[in-house]
């Protein structure tokens, strides 16, 4: 669903950047993000204790912000990007089977196929606004849900695609196994790669003309469209784009567990909004931060404490509730302050 | 034809749970222009809340008309504290809000109430079949239900177009610094429909106790197609949800005697044909 | 993200950043940990292994999500195997580790990863859904990792999933108890069977099983409805069942699938002209049906409480002394599991070669009778139950209690390798016939 054009969308300051002088202050913080990515992705490398835990950070991370580039940027909250993900896992998953153990072809064919996927589901779903965008993400979902359960003989069903050869990386001169139990390290640097590169891309798109017309599109849809953009397209091709990368994050997470299991799409897809939503709606790292914060607090707190979840719901209602702009807002404020604060000793 | 007249029946009979569902959603989204994603917990909420009267007191009937006044007092609580701030904000952050306290709900009940789930003993007095004059005999708890539910319908609708209360909310929603200027005490008027919509949701939650019985996850599943229908049937519109409730659990039903494996997807191939078709919903206004 | 961050606030959260890099560097990735020693493709896990050493079990099943109850029922069998072992395996004190899958998938491998790969246990056991046992079946394969099914299933046996070198089946494939009791349910309930079957793998085999089995039980498939897992209503089901002619619905569900279609059947009168057989029984589901549900249904099982025989016996009383109420069937499973590795352990066979050749065809009784593993595909075969539910007055007397009703075993059909598929079909995927929808 779309943001009410007359309710002033106060979490989202960056909307208020409207002056150019402003926004040349953003585009350098924008760039800030890829460092703060850069940091993260060598923390967790240096400090979470379990491999895969640690891939699995950088990959829901990827999804997340790609959720967020809808959610955030565009103002669109699917209930269905589950559907990318899954699907970008089965397609991933049928190439190393059947085709080649290349992960460049399977990866490459995982984004190009959600990408067409997410741009005929954008078609219809785009047509509608605010809940009815949401229910018929959601519907769209529960297809591609129903339709990864019953054909059994390509997806495995509810019991899962399993089997799925870890792909060989081949680059100039050399070839990488990519293989998350036998050698983690090689897969969670390649996989940070990855990640990053489609993070500065995800930056370049959000700071290019199309990406500040769409956030010009959340903030109003009609004045926008007063100024000439063509809403339609720009939040299809925001939609595709998301798509896209959903459908490499679950190429990416297929390849790291040889398998690609079934859970309900609608229950996955809302484990990806809370990440976004956790972490901060307002930038690319907050989301990413978001899934950082989830996942380990679902790893450790999942081990001592079987109503692990009723801590995530509530710190989740209070960040909705007092922090709409998320964990990342919450830092970067009390950083902001106390920064100024050495300032003004200084 | 024996065979299709029953699961008509009995599809009926399903839609009528699904109405009494949906239309305390709509209500408080047509109202009070809040998505009320916790609507299911709700529900789950006011079946254990009929659970643990029944196991006290041992009267269903006690229960029936005990359990909505408690979730209108939950209700209203809720609004007070968690509701309230969320008016001024837009509909995502009200649905995420309540998306969360779902998470919140669910796992609270199953810290006091156990994973488990329990039954619910329906009323002695019903437990008969009935002859309805075609297909099979249906068991009477079940006309029971349809029973309460179109009394239900007809109570909603004269609460909102018979009493001020809908027009001044409704009123206040476009603008209630004037609505606040007539000296109308606005606030009050929005608890009592959030009240009222998630008493609905307890008494859902009463009816069906005896049915599946109670367990945490009750209201998860059902919410989904709760929405489907309010979606359906045209948010916001009051009949709009009561039709479309009725028709989605007769396809249902339908779709179970011929095609059982599609049962659970033709909900959502409805909406989206009637997106596609009809974007306001079947009875929606624009 | 906000636009007075200013720069100054960046460079900050990076000096914390680095500080925090400084400080930990203990076993992470980059601290070295994962490596070669997971290395998969059979060689792992052929290291010399001091006698204090201990031995590490992880433990995977479902403590949230709708089968909870049986998720709870398998880590209390695993920690009453081991604490009636003494907390050993001969020399080898022995450490269990559990974790929760949620019944997810993702997040079955995500902690099968993590047992593996950051406690590096020597075995890998448990699971409720087969969704979650052949995703955990997947990460042991890829580390070389012995891991023990403990649910139903007709894949785990088979390509792509089954790996002689680490996958060994304890619950029975779904077909294995279909086929040992179709010809008492022909000759004893009826001859024309009705299938409600849950819409997802299990179902499905179920359904194939029934109908491969019918013919020469001498009975005959009227028709299979499909419900979706997690089903309230199913009353839109009945008259279905009922135009169809059948003598006895056979249903498929499990846990609260099951409670709910039992209550509604009860509710239209079903049980007046029809039989019920459940093909799933559990103590668990029992608790929420009641004397009033349970009586006059039949059941099959591999494990009830009162089932006669020493070993059982023994750990019934120790699990009621435990728990205050008798096990269900799923405990029996990790009990049994646990046992099998300790004892192989303490004798010495503690890499997954020396394990595999020790396992192949032998013959142990635990918890759950007699019971032998198939060589060529590592089945357990053990005797199947059939049970029928008593009501209030005549269960009491014999030890039934109102939390769980009572049912009494009315025939014990020994295991025997013909109802298993055969060692040549076993060899092939699994690929039960896609259903006609209006079957």
């Amino acid at each position: 669903m779309t943001v009410e054009p007359e309710t002033p969308a106060v979490p989202i300051e960056q909307a208020t950047a409207t002056t150019t002088q402003r926004a040349g202050t953003r585009s350098a913080t924008t760039w800030q993000q890829l460092w703060l990515l850069l940091g993260a992705i060598v923390v967790i490398f240096f400090t979470v204790p379990d491999p895969s835990l640690a891939i699995s950070i950088l990959i829901f991370g990827l999804w997340a912000a790609s959720v967020n580039l809808l959610l955030g940027y565009g103002g669109l909250v699917s209930f269905g990007h589950a559907l990318p993900f899954g699907w970008g896992g089965y397609i991933s998953g049928l190439l190393l089977l059947h085709v080649a153990p290349n992960a460049w072809l399977a990866l490459g064919g995982s984004v190009l196929a959600m990408g067409v996927l997410a741009a005929l589901v954008g078609a219809v779903c785009l047509r509608r606004t605010e809940v009815y965008f949401s229910m018929l993400t959601l519907a769209f979902a529960q297809l591609g849900f129903f339709i990864a359960l019953q054909w059994r003989s390509v997806t495995g069903g509810d019991d899962g695609l399993a089997g799925i050869p870890s792909p060989n990386l081949t680059l100039p001169g050399f070839t990488i196994r990519m293989s998350s139990i036998g050698d983690p390290m090689t897969f969670y640097i390649v996989t940070a790669i990855i990640v990053t590169a489609v993070f500065a891309f995800l930056i370049l798109y959000t700071d290019s003309p199309v990406g500040r017309a769409l956030q010009g599109i959340r903030e109003s849809e009609e004045r926008a469209r007063g100024c000439g953009y063509n809403a339609r397209a720009i939040q299809l091709l925001t939609f595709t784009v998301s798509g896209s990368v959903a459908g490499l994050a679950g190429g990416l997470f297929a390849m790291l567990n040889n398998f690609v299991g079934l859970s309900p799409y609608w229950l996955l897809s809302g484990v990806v909004l809370i990440m976004a939503i956790l972490g901060g709606r307002g930038s690319l790292f907050g989301s990413f931060l978001g899934a950082v914060v989830f996942l380990l607090l679902e790893h450790y707190l999942s081990q001592n404490f079987a109503s692990w979840q009723i801590i995530v719901g509530a710190v989740f209602v209070l960040c909705v509730l007092a922090f709409p702009q998320g964990l990342w807002g919450v830092l970067t404020g009390a950083l902001g302050r106390v920064s100024q604060l050495g300032r003004a000793r200084a | 034809m024996e065979q299709l007249t029953s699961q008509i029946a009995l599809g009926l009979v399903s839609g009528a749970l699904l109405v009494l569902l949906a239309l305390g959603l709509n209500l408080i989204f047509g109202m009070l222009e809040f998505i009320n994603f916790s609507h299911g917990a709700l529900y789950m909420v006011g079946a254990y809340v009929a659970a643990y009267v029944l196991g006290a007191v041992g009267n269903f009937w006690i229960a029936l008309i005990l359990v909505p006044i408690i979730m209108a007092m939950i209700g209203a609580a809720l609004e007070r504290t968690l509701i309230r701030p969320m008016y001024p904000r837009n509909q995502v952050d009200a649905l995420l809000l309540t998306f969360g306290l779902t998470y919140v709900i669910i796992e609270g009940v199953r810290m006091i109430a156990g994973s488990g789930g329990r039954s619910v003993a329906g009323p002695e007095e019903l437990a008969f079949q009935v002859s309805l004059g075609f297909g099979r005999p249906l068991p009477a708890y079940l006309l029971f239900v349809v029973v309460v539910v179109g009394l239900v319908v007809l109570g909603l609708w004269l609460f909102l177009n018979r009493t001020n209360v809908g027009l001044i909310v409704r009123g206040g929603i476009r603008d209630h610094i004037m609505i606040r200027a007539l000296g109308v005490r606005f606030d009050r008027y929005r608890i009592v429909v959030f009240a009222v919509g998630v008493a609905v949701a307890g008494l859902a939650g009463v009816l069906t106790g005896p049915i599946t019985g109670v367990y945490p996850e009750m209201g998860a599943d059902i919410l989904i197609l709760a929405f489907v229908v309010v979606v359906v049937g045209g948010m916001g519109s009051f009949w709009g949800s009561v039709v479309s409730g009725l028709l989605i659990g007769l396809i249902v039903a339908i779709t179970t005697l011929y095609a059982s494996i599609y049962a659970g997807i033709v909900p959502f191939l409805l909406m989206i044909l009637v997106m596609t078709f009809r974007p306001r919903g079947l009875l929606g206004t624009t | 993200m906000r636009v007075t961050t200013s720069s100054a606030a960046v460079r900050h959260l990076l000096a914390i950043v680095l500080a925090l890099l400084l400080a930990g560097c203990g076993g992470s990735i980059g601290g070295g940990a994962g490596g070669g020693d997971g290395d998969g493709d059979g060689d792992g896990g052929g290291e010399d292994t001091a006698s204090d050493e201990p031995l590490k079990v992880g433990v995977i099943t479902g403590l949230t999500g709708a089968y909870v109850s049986l998720g709870e029922e398998q880590r209390n069998g695993a920690e009453l195997a081991v604490k009636l072992l003494d907390g050993k395996a001969g020399d080898r004190p022995i450490e269990v580790i559990v974790r929760d899958d949620q019944l997810k998938p993702e997040a079955a491998l995500r902690e099968a990863q993590s047992l593996v790969q950051e406690e590096k246990v020597d075995f890998l056991t448990g699971c409720v859904s087969a969704a979650t046992t052949l995703a955990v079946n997947q990460v042991a394969k890829e580390a070389g990792v012995p891991y023990i099914g403990t649910c139903q299933t007709e894949q785990l046996n088979r390509p792509p999933h089954f790996s002689p070198d680490i996958t060994y089946h304890l619950a029975p494939a779904t077909s294995l108890n279909v086929t040992a009791a179709s010809p008492w349910i022909c000759e004893n309930l009826g001859s024309k069977l009705f299938l409600l079957m849950p819409d997802y793998a299990y179902g499905h085999e179920q359904n194939a099983a029934y109908r491969a089995a019918a013919g020469d039980a001498g009975c005959e498939i009227v028709g299979t409805a499909w419900f979706p897992l997690g089903t309230t209503d199913f009353n839109p089901y009945i008259p279905r069942v009922e135009n169809s002619g059948a003598d006895v619905v056979v249903f498929g569900g499990a846990g609260r699938d099951q409670v709910n279609f039992l209550r509604q059947a009860n509710q239209f009168g079903l049980r007046d002209n029809l039989e019920i057989f459940l093909n799933i029984e559990d103590l668990t589901f029992d608790e929420e049906l009641g004397f009033r549900l349970v009586e006059g249904t039949h059941a099959m099982a591999h494990f009830y409480w009162t089932i006669e025989d020493q070993g059982v016996q023994d750990y019934v009383e120790a699990y009621e002394q435990e728990h205050g109420r008798p096990p269900g069937g799923y405990s029996v499973f990790l009990y049994n599991a646990l046992n099998l590795i300790a004892e192989q352990v303490a004798q010495g066979n503690d890499t997954p070669e020396e394990f595999r050749e020790a396992m192949e065809g032998l013959e142990f009784s635990y918890a759950q009778g007699p019971e032998v593993m198939r060589e060529c595909d590592h089945q357990a075969l053990a005797p199947v139950y059939i049970l029928e539910g008593l009501g209030a007055d005549e269960a009491e007397e014999r030890g039934g209690s109102a939390d769980h009703g009572f049912r009494e075993i009315i025939e014990t059909i020994p295991a025997n390798e013909e109802y298993a598929p055969t060692c040549e079909e076993v060899q092939e995927e699994f690929a039960p016939a896609t259903p006609k929808p209006s079957s």
